[in-house]
């Protein structure tokens, strides 16, 4: 029986992307920001960053970045298992709440949901991200390839092959190294959401009772 | 004397034995003999059609406040009869025009014409007048709201009407709910805004402390303490009262060396509305809290009847309008949310 792993890494990442632009009302939010400014941002940065790392990260950045998002990585899962039995409990009586119960009801509901998706997304992408960078420490030498001094080399000989695996490692690395720099900015992004949300949604909670 | 149209808002709770949570179509179900599976059109019906009913009843007529209410069924006597009540189940309301005045009070009709065309009005004949009404009754809940117009001070049945809706709303295991005063924040707002500070009322009660031979405490050991500011000359706003009470919070009542701060007093605020009509006193502490200020329909409703009474066909949708734009969003936030799945 094979686990259907894309499946359920396709649906987070989509619920993801929809509760991102979701507020705890249930409320589309129209702006162009999160959609698209904030992704093409992202993406401008870490383009720019890549041109600077002219030999990739440098084996400290590399446990650094491992260490940190291990870290993270541990902390969400923690806080995604206690966050659905403290932040929202679902009880038949809810119904007859007065109108600022059943509000409060409904936002605390969206809110969850928002909650898990974003922090199950969060621990996938840095999940991904570990993975990432653990080519640059499997392959520390040839990680550290500067794809900008690379020549093109006009003659078909029977060397080619070389020259053309140069160019396999180097487009890997190249593509390695954005993706990265994209997905670190992402979760930082992330998890600052996820920190301060949760923060406001907690005190709120307490200030209600 | 001129009638001065206005709006008077109540919110009202049903209450059930136990205080257990019943909504508007529980009542229906419990009390009306609606079935299980009406839909709000049909609670609405129900609780339209018992409105109806009462109103014919005993309970139409107050003895003490010497009112009744009522529906003036001849096309030939009620102008407005087309306007009558009605239910509307997309707004969750009931609405219309009814007739209701004093009776009790031996009085004589004659014609200003002709002085020869005289009658007399016996104790038992009420004489009456046009009021349009909203009740909010939705079946999702158990908090209704009320709104009810008046001509003025004397031209009203506001107590009256108040009172006999409640009792529409009560039966068998439902008791009669408490209305509350209740003012959409907008109006509020705009109260305070053009509210003039009339004075701030500082109050303490000041006890003997000092061990004398003949002190205050022989005649009495606590004393109170009453500070009046009045503005002289000029009007203040209210929504200037916050800077006013911040300069007088510093200045000091008491001994040398012992002296009390105004701060430490309780404060009262008292707002006179721009024409003089009202007057309103607030906790300092509390003033934030709601209150509910009288809404004159002059400038809000513009055409007017040639009784004086406001257009009701306008008032009508000046009611639904802010039903739904001020008061909805206030009283039921859960109508604005959805869950997403």
């Amino acid at each position: 029986m094979s686990l259907k792993l894309t499946k359920y890494l396709q649906l987070v990442r989509r619920k993801a992307a929809e509760f991102e632009s979701i507020d705890i009302n249930g409320k589309q939010d129209e702006g162009k920001f999160g959609k698209y400014v904030l992704k093409a941002a992202f993406g401008c940065i870490s383009l720019l960053l890549f041109f600077f790392l002219q030999t990739g990260f440098s084996p400290a950045f590399v446990a650094y970045c491992a260490s940190s998002l291990a870290i993270l990585v541990g902390l969400f899962i923690t806080a995604l298992v206690f966050g659905f039995d403290k932040f929202y409990q679902q009880t038949s009586e809810k119904e007859y709440a007065d109108a600022k119960s059943k509000l409060w009801d409904t936002q605390a509901y969206n809110y969850v949901k928002q909650f898990g998706y974003i922090t199950g997304y969060t621990i996938v992408q840095s999940i991904f991200a570990l993975l990432l960078l653990s080519l640059s420490a499997l392959f520390e030498k040839q990680s550290q390839i500067n794809v900008f001094e690379l020549r093109y080399f006009n003659s078909w000989s029977v060397e080619v092959f070389s020259p053309l695996l140069l160019l396999g490692v180097a487009c890997l690395f190249s593509a390695q190294r954005v993706v990265v720099i994209y997905l670190l900015l992402r979760i930082t992004y992330q998890t600052l959401f996820i920190v301060a949300s949760m923060v406001q949604f907690m005190t709120t909670k307490i200030s209600r009772n | 004397m001129a009638l001065k149209p206005r709006l008077e808002f109540f919110r009202f709770t049903l209450r059930y034995r136990d205080n257990k949570y019943k909504t508007f179509r529980d009542f229906s179900q419990e009390i009306l003999g609606a079935p299980k599976t009406a839909d709000d059109e049909k609670v609405l019906e129900f609780c339209f059609k018992h409105f109806l009913q009462q109103l014919k009843s005993g309970i139409a007529i107050d003895s003490s406040r010497k009112k009744r209410i009522g529906f003036e069924k001849k096309k030939s006597i009620n102008r407005h009869f087309d306007k009558g009540p009605r239910f509307d189940s997309s707004s969750h309301t009931i609405f219309g025009v009814i007739n209701g005045g004093s009776f009790g009070q031996d009085r004589t009709l004659t014609n200003i014409e002709d002085e020869e065309d005289s009658s007399r009005i016996g104790l038992n004949k009420a004489v009456n007048m046009y009021f349009f009404f909203l009740a909010y009754v939705p079946p999702d809940h158990d908090q209704g709201l009320l709104m009810i117009h008046s001509n003025g001070r004397d031209e009203n049945i506001v107590p009256m009407f108040r009172n006999f809706m409640m009792k529409v709303f009560s039966g068998k295991k439902f008791s009669k709910p408490d209305p509350e005063d209740f003012a959409p924040k907008a109006f509020q707002d705009e109260y305070k805004k053009s509210a003039v500070l009339k004075e701030f009322v500082f109050k303490n009660v000041v006890v003997d402390d000092i061990h004398s031979t003949d002190g205050i405490k022989q005649r009495s050991n606590a004393y109170s303490v009453r500070i009046e500011a009045k503005p002289l000359y000029g009007d203040v706003r209210g929504s200037e009262a916050e800077g006013v009470f911040s300069r007088l919070k510093g200045y000091l009542f008491g001994k040398d060396g012992d002296a009390k701060p105004l701060s430490e007093f309780n404060a009262q605020l008292v707002l006179e509305d721009e024409h003089g009509h009202s007057q309103k006193t607030f906790e300092w502490n509390a003033r934030e809290v709601d209150f509910a200020p009288v809404v004159y329909l002059d400038g809000r409703v513009e055409k007017v009847n040639e009784d004086g009474t406001p257009d009701f066909d306008e008032l009508r949708d000046f009611c639904q309008e802010l039903l739904k734009s001020e008061i909805l969003p206030e009283m039921r936030p859960d109508l604005d949310v959805a869950k997403v799945d």
